[in-house]
């Protein structure tokens, strides 16, 4: 018996039935998980998380009485015979047991900060009659938090015959709705933020409907995805909102990409969508400068290597006024440059090998949409690993035509750890599509929790500020000018729902339903909710209208109302303003 | 191929792809209404019958050139992958992307 492994509280349940077999544990049912009466034939079990320091199957402990009710990951729940945990505890597969606990129904910190259990108490709005679509990596349908609430999945990612948007995937309902899983856990929990119906960690629109798209992140497909929920609740004559948790930086970030134009297509009376502003708040993505006519400019961005892997690659993509005309070489680290290249009406593709790599360049001419020059630039690795260098590269810019004081250009980085440095870098205009669409409400994080305690009983800090912008937030405004974000919202951290089937780092665990994370993915949900509040109680509600109601009950601290804040966007929602 | 209509990001990946049968996701936006000669065209390529200004098509490079020759079609985008917007950074731990 390793007395080590069990919660404290326990242990003095396990050494009480130990001391007065099943009637010591009845003290111990009304806060513990215990299951357990002097009457029932079964011996005394308990509801708890077992910590894991490997790997298990679920079948491990079953010749002890163990069920594990989870298939995976490093903390599952189970039900624990009191004879069994002497033997299990000697296993090391187990670093700790927990027993769950009876809680109490308190709110969450973030609800509380925005002042929304009081506002939905005052006003009796839940969400009910409203569906809130989610397009993200699905959903796990059994969590409590859902019971009975998820209308239909549309599994994007499995084989099948797809759905009127699009000849893929499977929708699913019913008994069903099990067969797709969200093995990455992120829609689960930005669902549980909009519409779960847990008493603690309790959404915003609890008594709200979902229909679920499992996407695989492409726009064209989310695009499809946002058209079946509305589709859908058309069809059940219900108001919509839909979520997207998601975004990306190679669009011209001013809401002319075409899944910023479905957005708008979309949006309407009673069909609302929520987009996350970003995560790129404080990282150096964007580059902005002006090319004269002369020598030009020349914007440095670094490119690590992955140590000991193949080098890594980045793209660049640029944009400038169609009516100017600018020519680009790009400088690799050792100073090897290609030639000047500019916009090309016919294949507008060239590819050049330099000593530190292979770099391809796209120029066309004017894009017809926006009417815009886009310059794309790929800097791509050689076969032999670590070709790329660690090193800056250089994009050298020159005006062939442009205006006084010169063509104003801006440049986004892509790929994971990519950034540009020198004094170009521009700290601005990083909230990308399906954010920048102008009817959609695009949501800026605010911190509301740094401090949380995993299920087994470690306590975790964020090193982030707490009660104000995140920084991770995206800041706008977009390239146009246009103010994007919108607004602000609880996103750093939030405990929500977990899905049993997406194994979680032990240190978000909270217990075995719920995991904490934070982001603009976060943020977006909460807003979705709130928006779902509203067309409950308005299911004419059309973006200008949500807009405006959320931008008049949004405030930057110690600023005037109505004030605009690139990163905040017009503030932090405060329900009872709505 | 009219490489007016094709965003960079498409003009990219076509430079970099010889086999006839990759499919390529693709967003084509048209020009409503569409002309009476060209909607058959349209159908063939998967394009019609909505009535969105904006559609989403699974395209082979070949077909992307005939789309492009449509006088309806006005530009076509490849599609592009999104990133999940949450777990932000700062946080230990956070599983990968799926």
């Amino acid at each position: 018996m390793r007395y080590e492994k069990l919660a404290p509280a326990l242990a003095v349940a396990y050494d009480d039935y130990e001391r007065g077999g099943v009637e010591a544990l009845v003290a111990h049912a009304e806060l513990l998980g215990v299951v357990a009466s002097p009457g029932l034939a079964r011996p005394p079990r308990i509801v708890a998380f077992l910590v894991l320091a490997e790997a298990v199957d679920a079948r491990r402990w079953e010749h002890l009485g163990v069920e594990l009710n989870m298939e995976a990951g490093p903390v599952r729940t189970g039900i624990v015979a009191f004879d069994a945990i002497g033997e299990l505890t000697d296993d090391p597969a187990l670093v700790r047991l927990v027993p769950a606990e009876r809680l109490a129904p308190l709110m969450d910190v973030a609800p509380g900060k925005v002042n929304l259990p009081r506002w939905r108490d005052e006003t009796g709005l839940d969400g009910q009659g409203v569906v809130v679509g989610i397009v993200d990596t699905g959903i796990y349908a059994a969590h409590p938090d859902f019971s009975g609430r998820v209308l239909r999945i549309w599994d994007q990612t499995l084989s099948g015959p797809g759905v009127a948007e699009g000849a893929y995937g499977v929708e699913l309902t019913g008994e069903l709705l099990g067969v797709s899983r969200d093995t990455f856990g992120h829609g689960t929990h930005v669902a549980g933020i909009a519409a779960g119906a847990e008493a603690r960690y309790r959404g915003v629109a609890p008594a709200a409907d979902l229909v679920i798209v499992k996407t695989d992140l492409l726009t064209a497909t989310i695009a499809d995805g946002i058209r079946y929920v509305f589709r859908v609740a058309g069809e059940l004559g219900r108001p919509a909102v839909v979520n997207l948790s998601l975004g990306g930086q190679a669009d011209p970030h001013d809401g002319t990409d075409a899944l910023s134009a479905i957005v708008d297509a979309e949006s309407g009376p009673g069909r609302i969508v929520c987009c996350a502003a970003g995560n790129d708040g404080d990282r150096d993505i964007h580059a902005r400068a002006l090319v004269a006519e002369g020598p030009g400019v020349t914007v440095w961005a670094s490119v690590p290597a992955v140590p000991g892997g193949p080098a890594a690659a980045a793209a660049i993509t640029a944009w400038y006024p169609g009516g100017d005309e600018l020519e680009v070489a790009v400088i690799g680290p050792s100073g090897e440059q290609t030639p000047f290249q500019g916009p090309v009406t016919g294949r507008p593709t060239t590819t050049r090998d330099l000593a530190d790599g292979t770099v391809r360049l796209t120029t066309p001419g004017p894009d017809p949409v926006n009417g815009d020059h886009n310059v794309f630039v790929q800097l791509l690795p050689r076969p032999v690993p670590g070709a790329i260098q660690p090193d800056r590269w250089g994009l050298r810019f020159r005006a062939v035509r442009a205006p006084s004081p010169g063509s104003r250009l801006d440049l986004w980085i892509l790929g994971p750890g990519n950034q540009f440095t020198g004094r170009h870098t521009d700290d601005a205009v990083k909230v990308g599509s399906p954010g920048a669409a102008t009817q959609a409400v695009t949501v800026a994080s605010y911190t509301t929790r740094t401090v949380w305690t995993d299920a087994g009983g470690d306590e975790h800090r964020s090193g982030f500020a707490i009660d104000t912008i995140s920084d991770f937030s995206s800041e706008g405004p977009r390239r146009d000018g246009e103010p994007k974000p919108d607004v602000t919202a609880p996103g750093s951290m939030i405990i929500s729902a977990r899905s049993a089937h997406a194994p979680m780092a032990p240190e978000l665990v909270i217990d075995g339903l719920h995991v904490a994370l934070q982001g603009t993915s976060m943020a977006c949900p909460f807003v979705t909710g709130l928006v779902a509040l509203l067309l409950q109680r308005d299911p004419t509600l059309d973006p200008g209208g949500v807009k405006a109601a959320l931008q008049a009950a949004s405030v930057i601290p110690d600023t005037e109302p109505g004030t605009f804040d690139p990163q905040w966007g017009y503030g932090l929602v405060d329900a009872s303003g709505l | 191929m009219d490489h007016r209509k094709l965003d960079a990001g498409l003009a990219a990946a076509l430079a970099d792809e010889r086999r006839p049968e990759a499919r390529l996701r693709v967003l084509v936006r048209l020009r409503r209404p569409v002309a009476e000669r060209e909607q058959p065209l349209l159908d063939a390529l998967g394009l019609g019958p909505a009535d969105a200004t904006v559609v989403t098509a699974t395209l082979s490079p070949l077909e992307v050139d005939r789309a492009s020759e449509l006088a309806s079609v006005h530009h076509i985008e490849l599609a592009r992958r999104l990133d999940l917007l949450g777990p932000g950074p700062g946080v230990v731990g956070a599983p990968d992307p799926p």
